[in-house]
């Protein structure tokens, strides 16, 4: 005798259906939602830009420290030699390029760590060694292999990636209910088929987070690499512009690489929520 | 209801929700609980019964009408109103039972000594005597909620306030509970305010049960006085006709939101 | 066989082929300057310690982790806290912190450089600006995930703001701090070998760029192996410290 007045609800409503009134208040608390954040950037791009103005006001030497009002101006100059563009499809490319590769063998490799006993045992140690050592290290080691075109710098954003996505994938497999692949062998599924039916789609979130941390690694990876042996690129254009105490380039390089990376996360979130939508089930 | 010891006043109450029309929760609510009564507070989801409760521990203010303990408007939280929150995420993990049950002594600056005395003598009345050494992440959700009484109980306040708190646990460890509530009040003879979606729960441990209105701006529609002797039990067949009474009246709350969520499609 | 004991065993056998098929590999198809084998690069190892500079190297790069990271620890830890406890500067915060993380740290080179020079100072700053931007944000995230009930059973327990900052704040933003401190101290790593291969004379970093003008690949790969030695000794550090110090405040 312990009914509840929830439970008288929640069977009446399953008689009901949603119904547009839900989705009007949906799409209301949607647009609410995002003004908020827009309203957010902008005070916070607003008070940062005044501060800035302050700031080099107050330090009073353009070429050390030029205001935004500067910067935005040489952004426009570089926009309009058509360098920023260039520089930042040569990072872009190498990224890309790069991740895609790395998050590819990273996933693998993981996966197949975190489902199989021998693998994880025979690999760990040498992947809890060679993880600790930061891309940028190989770098020559990178150009005497690779040569000193794009081969090496991004075979170094494909070692950034790998090890993050690796280790993200190998929880993943740990982190898939047992009780799902009870089900599949109840059911009569192969290992195989177990891996690509069961296993796979439930690590899909941990190989999806641990590629986005990755992609800020390449990031950094790709910044480096450029700022210490590259002829283009965002991370060349802003360590190369110290030579002529260009700082205003510098700075927009830098704004430029804040923008470009936000975006490409903010790409990357919607992607993998569209792809999680289809084969979630949470 | 004027005059008693804690007196909701026509008490309006409203969420800010920035640009649109505003969200009233409350719509003046008069509701009195006098000095040693339990009050269970029973109706549909969504209709207020957390947002009173909040108003009376102080966590939230009045928008319209007044609310009072003893004459004295209610501003903030304070140890006078103690809160038994609804599952187990009000408590320090990193502290243990014993230190968890102190907290509050903690605060006030009691001495250790006197604080390690009361707080294992409220373990021992909850039954958990052997079990402060524990940190919360080792004990079941029944402990964890007698953890919680127990830090509420060394306060030694006039007036508890329980949300849902036995809703996360199994049948069997509410029961317990409910009987040792029954207990605890009987003997210090607080002033308790419980909320409940479970009308047999409300049976068991009421002096008085208020029902309320579905929202929005809801109030309350109906008073009951449980005058069962205590210990009371389901079987018993004055216990069947309140249940059917107050299920009744549940129903119609009910029946409303659902028609109302139908009518606005 | 135990299962742990198998574990080790496998693992072990592992890198004995993978250093087996190094040398043999090294030895036979390669020159030193492509790729020195691991006795080459072992025998480099102790004869660049025996003149006392390879001393000196890991002094110079471990005092710019640590002097920055400790700053950085700091900074961060109590930025964090502060920012974090009030909702305006929460509201305020998080999007120009979104927006930065972006900015990888070691970009922020080029301009310490411009400003403070190639001395120490100027790398001190860059560290200490990686590990306080890392702890930061993690803190003001734990901070500003903390549970609502937590708080509010403090305050109706009679804490003050200041009490409740203390005993209930603090003690729920302690693992994101730790948290914190690892990943920055992992990025610190990373931000200190580029800037010593950019702008140093000396330090594991220097090691690894100068190889290339010095001719003796072997110490470059010295460095790389020592850098991945202190990077897993840190990393193991962290979690040790967590596990027996700090688990208690993990279980919050």
């Amino acid at each position: 005798m312990t009914s509840s007045s929830d439970a008288m609800a929640a069977t009446a409503r399953a008689a009901g259906s949603g119904g547009p009134a839900r989705t009007r208040a949906a799409v209301l608390k949607r647009v609410r939602g995002t003004a908020s954040l827009v309203l957010r950037y902008a005070v916070a791009a607003a008070a940062i830009g005044l501060a800035w103005e302050l700031f080099s006001v107050r330090f009073d030497s353009p070429v050390l420290f030029p205001g935004p009002a500067k910067t935005a101006a040489r952004a426009v100059e570089l926009i309009e030699e058509g360098r920023l563009q260039a520089d930042i499809l040569v990072s872009l490319r190498r990224i890309v390029i790069g991740f895609a590769v790395g998050s590819l063998v990273g996933a693998l490799a993981g996966l197949a760590m975190g489902s199989s006993r021998l693998i994880a045992d025979l690999f760990r140690p040498l992947v809890n060694f060679f993880r600790f050592i930061a891309p940028t290290a190989w770098i020559a080691t990178a150009m005497v292999w690779f040569g000193l075109g794009e081969a090496s710098k991004i075979s170094l954003i494909i070692y950034a990636t790998v090890f993050v996505v690796l280790l993200s994938s190998m929880i993943g497999v740990g982190a898939v209910a047992p009780n799902k692949i009870r089900a599949a062998r109840c059911l009569g599924a192969t290992d195989r088929q177990i891996f690509f039916l069961v296993t796979l789609p439930g690590a899909l979130t941990y190989v999806l987070t641990g590629m986005r941390m990755a992609l800020m690694n390449a990031f950094m990876t790709v910044v480096a690499a450029e700022m210490i042996a590259a002829e283009a690129g965002l991370g060349f254009l802003i360590y190369n512009s110290r030579q002529w105490m260009e700082t205003d380039s510098i700075f927009v390089g830098m704004l430029a690489l804040g923008i470009v990376g936000l975006m490409a996360d903010r790409l990357f979130v919607l992607v993998s929520r569209t792809l999680l939508r289809r084969f979630s089930f949470h | 209801m004027a005059g008693s010891y804690i007196d909701f006043s026509q008490v309006d109450f409203r969420y800010d929700a920035g640009l649109g029309p505003p969200n009233w929760i409350l719509k003046g609510l008069d509701l009195g609980i006098d000095r040693g009564e339990f009050y269970v507070l029973l109706g549909p989801s969504g209709c207020g019964k957390t947002t009173a409760l909040n108003l009376l521990a102080g966590f939230e203010h009045v928008h319209g009408g007044s609310l009072a303990v003893g004459g004295r408007p209610v501003t903030a939280p304070g140890v006078d109103r103690v809160v038994i929150f609804q599952g187990d995420d009000s408590l320090y993990g990193w502290l243990t039972a014993q230190e968890n049950v102190e907290f509050g002594l903690k605060l006030a600056g009691v001495p250790a000594a006197d604080r390690r005395r009361k707080a294992q003598q409220q373990l021992d009345f909850v039954g958990l005597g052997k079990q402060g050494h524990k940190f919360p992440s080792q004990l079941s959700g029944g402990m964890k909620q007698r953890i919680q009484i127990a830090r509420a109980l060394v306060c030694e306040s006039p007036i508890l306030l329980m949300d849902e708190p036995f809703a996360a646990l199994d049948a069997q460890t509410r029961a317990i509970l409910q009987d040792e509530l029954t207990t605890i009040q009987q003997r210090t003879a607080s002033t308790v305010l419980f909320i409940t979606h479970d009308i047999g729960e409300a049976i068991i441990l009421a002096d008085r049960v208020g029902i309320m209105r579905s929202g929005p701006g809801s109030a309350l529609k109906e008073e009951i006085e449980i005058a069962l002797p205590r210990p009371r039990r389901r079987g018993d067949p004055a216990f069947g006709a309140l249940y059917d009474r107050i299920h009744a009246i549940l129903s119609e709350e009910v029946t409303r939101v659902l028609r109302r969520e139908q009518a606005s499609q | 066989m135990s299962a742990t004991r198998k574990s080790f065993y496998r693992g072990t056998a592992c890198v004995v082929a993978f250093l087996v098929l190094w040398e043999a590999g090294a030895r036979l198809f390669l020159v030193p300057a492509v790729l020195p084998a691991p006795s080459q690069i072992a025998a480099e190892l102790v004869s660049y310690a025996a003149t006392g500079k390879l001393g000196y190297d890991l002094l110079m790069s471990g005092q710019r982790v640590l002097v920055g990271f400790a700053i950085g620890s700091l900074l961060g830890a109590t930025l964090g806290l502060l920012l974090g406890s009030f909702k305006a500067s929460q509201w305020l915060l998080e999007p120009p912190l979104q927006f930065f993380r972006f900015i990888p740290p070691i970009a922020w080179l080029t301009p310490v450089l411009i400003w403070f020079g190639i001395g120490e100072s100027g790398k001190y700053v860059l560290i200490a600006y990686t590990t306080t931007f890392m702890v930061m944000i993690n803190t003001f995230a734990g901070v500003v995930g903390i549970r609502q009930n937590q708080l509010r059973a403090a305050r109706c327990l009679g804490a003050t703001r200041w009490q409740a900052f203390r005993l209930v704040i603090i003690p729920t933003a302690l693992p994101h701090i730790l948290n914190g401190m690892q990943i920055g101290m992992a990025n610190s790593l990373q931000t200190l070998v580029v800037a010593e291969m950019l702008a140093a004379n000396e330090g594991l970093g220097f090691l690894i760029i100068n190889s290339r003008i010095s001719l003796s690949t072997e110490l470059a790969y010295v460095a790389i192996f020592l850098l991945g030695v202190i990077g897993f000794l840190a990393d193991s550090s962290f979690r040790a410290f967590a596990a027996r110090v700090a688990w208690k405040y993990k279980l919050a």
